[in-house]
């Protein structure tokens, strides 16, 4: 794989207060890399720097490819209408215009509609396909799915799944962890304006040791504990049940969750 | 090319949906005409020569002062022209389409005007039509030039129609169009000649033009564009 993205270095002020520190990350071509950080730690900032929208004070971007971007808040012309913002773009853009977009994002129906007549979730889907009509070779998504619905969402995450294994490059900035969960192949965490890590999930599992969770549920109530080592603690629990007599009714084993190895990498404690 | 045209006629069909467009190019300038040519008509003989002149250089400063600035706020003041900017579409198209199309709006108001006045009202046309649609189009262009400051500098889009009534009214109040401006104060006939409505009911009202009539609106017109360059740029 080669390169679409390389960032090195990169630091962005805003009068005194110093948002990015030198954040430096990697972008491979042909992956769903996803920016991840609590809110402040500078994620659509350095989107915003990568996208040429904000100027930065030092560090370098490399980008391979063209872009097609979805800002975290965006706005059109309020007489416009989703499929003549659609020919807009895609004509500024050199493209043919593609009305199967706003049909796979679930918004065929709005054609008529103009932009101030739309839902919340309906302009962010219409933003979705604007940034796709250009037909880019990296996408810039900025939380993606916030205010949009359960069928929003799955649309959206089936089109970007399709849109990646025709090569399309795809850089999300989300707090869905779920979503990240399900969709990225690599992650990066900001912390206080630096990169906290890069990696894979199962890389980020590995550096923070992966911890489990036992929940037992027995006639007596319900009891639970983390553990690394899942065998041990397992034959130890079962070895003083049956000692006790107690009746086990369920029992579980969780993985530590992306969300707190997302909060532990991010200096955060789960409340 | 065929990107910009797309984005010319659609601005021109967001302008026709677009209420403030509409009422400010079309329905208030007609409305006014057909009001103030009924009336005046009727009581003052004579109102019949200067009519088409006056209506028209009414519409267009109302069309372009108050009509104009709220599309522009709505671009450059909110988060349309960094969509723009992130897609690839260039941010001047923002200004320079919305010009374009209430140019065209303005036109057609103007014709209008043209067109039924003689027969609605004994209205006299224009000796030389050719040269009165060049003069119409250059202060057409002058007062889009004063309205794209205005739309560029405020950025609240509540705010913009106060800033626009503020220019309007002395605009159309020292223009020469309510009464002759011979009889304002000097110091107001100055004022008077800051506003491209001045210049403009002068120079239509005129049987003939000379190589200085352009003068002022060429003058208004660079003086406002040295102006939205910078604007732009500090609002992109």
């Amino acid at each position: 794989m080669s390169a679409a993205i390389i960032v090195s270095g990169l630091k962005k002020s805003y009068g005194d207060r110093e948002i990015l520190k030198g954040v430096s990350f990697q972008v491979e071509k042909g992956e769903i890399f996803s920016l991840l950080g609590v809110n402040g730690a500078g994620k659509t900032t350095t989107l915003e720097c990568i996208e040429g929208l904000l100027q930065f004070e030092g560090g370098s971007i490399n980008i391979n490819g063209k872009a097609g971007i979805q800002l975290q808040s965006s706005s059109l012309p309020e007489h416009m209408r989703p499929m003549e913002a659609v020919e807009l773009f895609a004509r500024w853009n050199r493209t043919a215009p593609d009305a199967s977009l706003l049909k796979r994002l679930g918004i065929p129906e709005l054609g008529r509609r103009q932009y101030r007549q739309l839902s919340t979730g309906q302009k962010r889907r219409l933003h979705l396909a604007l940034a796709m009509s250009g037909e880019p070779d990296i996408l810039f998504l900025d939380e993606p799915t916030a205010g949009l619905d359960v069928e929003g969402r799955l649309a959206l995450h089936g089109l970007l799944r399709e849109l990646n294994g025709r090569g399309v490059t795809i850089i999300v900035a989300s707090h869905d962890m779920a979503e990240v969960e399900s969709l990225a192949h690599r992650i990066a965490i900001l912390r206080e304006g630096v990169i906290a890590f890069s990696g894979t999930i199962p890389e980020l599992n590995c550096a923070l040791g992966t911890q489990y969770e036992i929940t037992i549920t027995t006639d007596l109530g319900v009891e639970s504990l983390e553990t690394q080592d899942v065998t041990g603690a397992m034959i130890k629990l079962l070895t003083e049940y049956r000692a006790s007599g107690r009746r086990i009714l369920d029992m579980r084993v969780n993985r530590g969750s992306l969300e707190k190895h997302f909060l532990a990498m991010a200096g955060r404690e789960l409340k | 090319m065929r990107a910009f045209t797309y984005g010319t006629l659609l601005q021109f069909k967001l302008d026709i949906r677009s209420r403030t467009m509409l009422i400010s190019c079309y329905i208030v300038p007609l409305v006014f005409y057909l009001i103030v040519s009924g009336v005046f008509t009727s009581v003052m003989p004579g109102y019949e020569e200067g009519l088409i002149e006056s209506m028209t250089v009414f519409g267009v400063t109302m069309g372009t002062l108050i009509g104009l600035p709220p599309s522009l706020v709505e671009i450059y003041g909110g988060d349309i022209k960094r969509i723009y900017r992130a897609n690839n579409i260039p941010v001047w198209t923002g200004l320079v389409l919305t010009n374009i199309s209430a140019f065209l709006h303005l036109l057609i108001m103007s014709l209008i005007i043209f067109f039924t006045a003689p027969y609605i009202f004994g209205a006299t046309p224009p000796e030389h039509p050719p040269l009165y649609f060049a003069i119409l189009a250059l202060f057409i262009i002058a007062s889009q030039a004063v309205s794209s400051v205005i739309g560029l500098a405020v950025r609240d889009q509540s705010k913009a129609p106060a800033v626009s009534i503020v220019v309007f009214l002395p605009s159309i109040m020292l223009s020469g169009i309510m009464f002759p401006a011979s009889l304002l104060p000097s110091p107001l006939r100055l004022v008077g000649r800051l506003f491209p409505a001045y210049w403009g009911y002068e120079a239509l009202i005129a049987d003939s033009a000379s190589a200085l009539t352009p003068l002022p609106f060429l003058l208004i017109a660079i003086a406002a564009a040295a102006l939205c360059i910078p604007l732009v740029k500090k609002r992109t």
